[in-house]
């Protein structure tokens, strides 16, 4: 058989997770890939749990723990696909996760690598490609983020992505010397990226379609002497990488700058992606605090229970085993950890969160997680709804130029949609690519029956990024003039539309 | 990480020995958030195929066969040659925190099952400042 894809697997322990891990990549595993689980020293059952799976996968077993880059190398070593897909053992991949990545780099052959949409429990993000901040460190753009915003699903090219599943050419792997195994647990997969790059082996792209939900932390050791890769990183890359993350925040629509005659300019923020404090910046913090507190200890209340065979037919249970017909075994605490009093601190720990959550919204009427006064973009939105109310007819077709914000296109007694808009009227997840494009999708929507076209003053940056498209409307459109936002009338030709505006005046 | 949650066990109900299963079984150890479960089952007709382990999703997230050695149980029935390794031994390891549940089942080879008890544990946090 040729070998096209090889699933690499590195494992340490935690063999509970590494059974339900492959039985769901062997599942929907193509005929022309192989699945090489590392065993990096494993001091727990895995090798029982691996042996189970029999011809089903290849095992490398390693006698000495030697961290993540190290057993992936090994694993890529043995490796005999074209294609190797680097898997961490506390992923659950979803429907079509291979056949996604897969794709994608057939379809883009520019790329060397590929990463996935990794989900938490709850479907929200935890990997939607890797960002490198104004600190010159890297970040997981969108952490946090619902799993289906449009920012997180959109197929794009990044400096890096994640290791916990990422799609590398073997021959891009094999240009840099794979893995550099002088990081230990962390970043080795961001500078592996920054390498294949760097080498010209190829671009870096993440590819939503394939999704597959992230344990992150049930990973043994992933933090292990993360300041020695840190201090390797920063030495090797802090200085050289290119700080995209407000590219990509602009690029998505969830900020902006807005420039007027003189400054002060103006930023659009979606509340989603930051919240700018103005004098306040301590009671936010502090509140902020204190809600990642409580919901990371109401996380705290989620278990998930696994379970394996040990031994299996080799060793004899002897006298130890629960023995005799007549044996009962009650109700056991063992004595081991059992302490009520645990449960109880949870409770009141959990109780003195919310009390202090609630002090903090008391003290802060109005909401401390909006945007500041001086952003105002709350306020905005309320001012475009209120001209919209005021200029717009009751059941007109209505298109605003948004982010994807749904409160914009929440107006009374319109119709209103996004612009630009995807095949199903939502919301496209990305600005026209250039000014025509921007013309070509008001037209369509216009022949669709749009009858107004609404540019929030935090879209104003349109008309000057985008000359045609201010042209065609400038010269085509009816303004109805009002200082709070731009409305125009797509049915109706500048000199009608104005002798309207002037009667009714 | 769950690397420090502490899991208790708070309750064992033992469905054993019952109408159609013969057996035993009780926690052997705890260590951390993994615990390690002992016994044997012996069908009181068919013969056991698997023991499969249940999570509270009703979701079977492990099989195990009865096939340790159990030298006590065959002394106990010589006439069935199935007792001579009737054992069994799992564990069971907790990711996360909170409180869940377990069903062991005995499936017969004929393909019908039987209870043989359900364990009941939390992974509590012994100091998050840790």
């Amino acid at each position: 058989m040729t070998v096209a894809t090889s699933v690499v697997i590195p494992v340490h322990g935690r063999a509970g997770l590494t059974g339900r891990c492959l039985d769901l990549v062997l599942a929907g595993l193509p005929g022309d890939a192989e699945v090489i689980v590392v065993d990096d020293a494993s001091p727990d059952s895995t090798a029982a749990v691996l042996a189970g799976y029999r011809d089903a996968i290849r095992v490398v077993r390693l006698e000495e723990n030697g961290g993540f880059a190290r057993a992936c190398n090994a694993g890529a070593a043995a490796a005999r696909g074209g294609e190797l897909l680097f898997l961490n053992n506390d992923v659950e991949p979803g429907p079509g996760w291979l056949a996604a990545l897969r794709g994608y780099l057939g379809d883009h052959p520019e790329a060397a690598s590929v990463g996935a949409r990794l989900l938490y429990p709850n479907g929200t993000v935890q990997h939607a490609g890797v960002v490198f901040g104004q600190d010159g460190y890297p970040h997981n753009v969108y952490a946090g983020f619902p799993g289906d915003h449009p920012a997180v699903n959109r197929p794009r090219r990044l400096q890096a992505v994640t290791g916990a599943c990422m799609l590398v050419r073997a021959g891009a792997f094999a240009a840099v010397g794979g893995f550099d195994e002088g990081f230990l647990n962390s970043l080795e997969d961001v500078d592996l990226c920054l390498r294949i790059a760097a080498a010209g082996a190829g671009e870096i792209h993440y590819c939503p379609a394939a999704t597959l939900v992230h344990l992150e932390s049930a990973s043994r050791g992933r933090r292990d002497r993360f300041e020695r890769s840190l201090a390797l990183y920063r030495e090797r890359w802090r200085g050289r990488v290119r700080r995209d993350d407000l590219d990509a925040y602009v690029e998505d629509g969830l900020l902006g700058l807005e420039y007027g005659p003189s400054y002060p300019a103006r930023i659009a923020v979606d509340p989603q992606l930051a919240v700018v404090a103005t004098g306040r910046e301590s009671q936010i913090e502090r509140l902020l605090e204190a809600y990642a507190t409580q919901t990371a200890v109401l996380l705290e209340e989620v278990v998930r229970l696994s379970a394996e065979a040990v031994g299996g037919g080799g060793a004899a249970v002897g006298d130890d085993a629960a023995s005799g017909t007549a044996e009962a075994n009650g109700a056991g605490r063992n004595g081991a950890t059992s302490d009520p009093a645990d449960r109880e601190a949870f409770l009141a720990r959990a109780r003195r969160l919310e009390a202090e959550v609630r002090a903090l919204q008391a003290e802060a009427p109005g909401g401390a997680l909006e945007p500041g006064p001086r952003l105002g973009y709350a306020d905005q939105v309320e001012q475009v709804r209120a001209a919209v109310a005021a200029r717009v007819p009751a059941g007109a077709a209505v298109v605003v130029v948004s982010r994807g914000d749904r409160d914009l296109v929440r107006l009374d007694g319109v119709d209103a949609g996004h612009f630009p808009q995807d095949g199903a009227g939502g919301y496209a997840g990305h600005h026209p690519a250039d000014g025509a494009a921007a013309i070509a999708e008001l037209e369509r929507l216009r022949e669709g029956g749009a009858e107004y076209l609404v540019l929030p003053p935090s879209a104003s940056w349109w008309l000057e990024h985008y000359p045609e498209f201010a042209r065609h409307l400038g010269s085509r459109y009816a303004l109805l003039e009002d200082a709070r936002c731009r409305i125009y009338e797509l049915g109706a030709r500048v000199g009608a539309a104005a002798e309207r505006t002037t009667m009714g005046a | 990480m769950s690397d420090g949650a502490a899991l208790e066990v708070e309750n064992v109900t033992n469905a054993l020995p019952n109408d159609r299963l013969w057996g035993s079984f009780r926690v052997r150890e705890i260590e951390g958030n993994r615990l390690a479960l002992i016994g044997w089952v012996l069908g009181a007709s068919a013969e056991v195929d698997r023991i499969d382990i249940v999570d509270d999703a009703d979701t079977v997230v492990a099989t195990v066969a009865p096939e340790l050695p159990r030298t006590d149980i065959a002394a106990e029935f010589p006439d069935r040659p199935a007792a001579a390794t009737c054992g069994f031994e799992l564990a069971v390891e907790a990711e996360g925190r909170g409180a869940g549940h377990l069903q062991l089942r005995a499936v017969f080879n004929d393909g019908t099952e039987a209870p043989i008890g359900t364990l009941s544990v939390t992974a509590a946090t012994p100091d998050r400042a840790a």
